[in-house]
């Protein structure tokens, strides 16, 4: 069992190295598009949100194409609900699969989350309890995934409001158990962490002390805002000054290949989104481990 | 808890998170609304086990990130 555990953590390493150093990404929304084209040295790579293109218009599937030719592109998907006992949607996945291949992107990633139950479709992320069933069922999901789609996934942590009643692992240790088992890298969202540690009162860096770094891909930062003493994860905000030293601590020891800014409301001007990525790329060259 | 029992309480876990009076009438009436979701009395046990105050502050969330273009 001990050389089963240690042949796949080997591998997932073995499989992170292989990837490609990007730099500096920004998760695109449609309206900062005249700004990215116009900054392309200043941006790294692009995170699509791949719902966006899943049954898109000749529009949207033109502006995928330019994106592709001008930048590279990594899809972050939202609803394939791979923690959903049910099993993944295959009509969801199918369209997934035609669109990464169509980007041709080095890596996509997915949330370690449910979206879809019952015939219900939440709309966002909902959380999983730390358990080994939950385990299991994210890695069965995956393994139906990567045999569709062989480009390497990886993996996002959430935010959870709720907490899931009978957790058998810490946070960490279900990172670790899905990573192990399924091979895949991981999608480590500082602001996400930063998140959940605040409203749950627990330290982010002892958390950051036994999550295994060496299969964090990518990073996520972005900013939210306080509500009635509660952080709200609204991707509405400036990164804040915790989020950007998490960051830093993270490069340090990690093997991250890309860090993504995302902001999803009160879109500000293309200038303040870059001029936060600009601190992006500062804090991601100094490690040396990334290029 | 099976993986049938997960599905059922996934399935609950959703409409309960984009139902404001699933969610009410959990809170006045858990048995009624466990009934009305046809969930076990384990399964019922579990969600009891939720924060309704956590629940509420997910739904809300959930309404406002469903909002996003």
């Amino acid at each position: 069992m001990e050389v089963t555990a240690a042949a796949d953590a080997e591998a997932a390493v073995a499989v992170n190295d292989a990837l490609p150093a990007l730099g500096a990404g920004l998760a695109f929304r449609a309206p900062f598009r005249a700004g990215v084209f116009l900054h392309r040295d200043r941006i790294g790579f692009l995170e699509i949100t791949a719902d966006h293109y899943l049954c898109a218009s000749r529009a949207k599937r033109e502006e995928l194409d330019l994106l592709a030719a001008r930048f590279p592109l990594v899809p972050h998907a939202l609803d394939l609900s791979l923690g959903s006992a049910e099993g993944v949607d295959e009509e969801y996945l199918e369209r997934l699969a035609e669109l990464i291949e169509r980007v041709g992107c080095p890596w996509w990633s997915e949330h370690i989350a449910f979206t879809r139950a019952g015939g219900v479709r939440i709309g966002h992320l909902a959380p999983l309890p730390f358990t080994r069933q939950a385990v299991d069922v994210v890695c069965r999901n995956v393994e139906t995934v990567k045999r569709r789609i062989a480009t390497p996934l990886i993996l996002e942590n959430i935010t959870y409001d709720v907490m899931m009643p009978d957790s058998e692992m810490t946070e960490p240790e279900f990172l670790d158990a899905i990573t192990r088992r399924t091979g895949c890298g991981l999608l480590l969202d500082v602001t996400n962490l930063y998140t959940n540690a605040v409203n749950h009162r627990f330290d982010a860096v002892e958390w950051l002390d036994r999550l295994p770094l060496d299969r964090i891909v990518q990073l996520h930062v972005a900013g939210g805002h306080w509500s009635e003493g509660y952080l709200i994860d609204s991707h509405a905000h400036p990164v804040a000054e915790e989020v950007w030293s998490l960051l830093a601590s993270v490069l340090q020891r990690a093997p991250v290949k890309g860090v993504v800014l995302e902001r999803d409301e009160r879109l500000p001007r293309i200038e303040e989104v870059l001029a936060e990525l600009d601190r992006v790329t500062q804090a991601f060259s100094p490690a040396g481990t990334q290029t | 808890m099976n993986v049938g029992a997960t599905s059922r309480i996934q399935a609950a876990l959703a409409r309960l998170f984009t139902d404001d009076s699933l969610r009410a009438q959990l809170a006045r009436d858990a048995q009624a609304a466990a009934r009305k979701m046809k969930l076990t009395p384990e399964e019922t046990a579990y969600l009891l086990g939720l924060d309704p105050n956590q629940m509420e502050r997910f739904a809300q969330t959930l309404k406002r990130k469903r909002k996003r273009p």
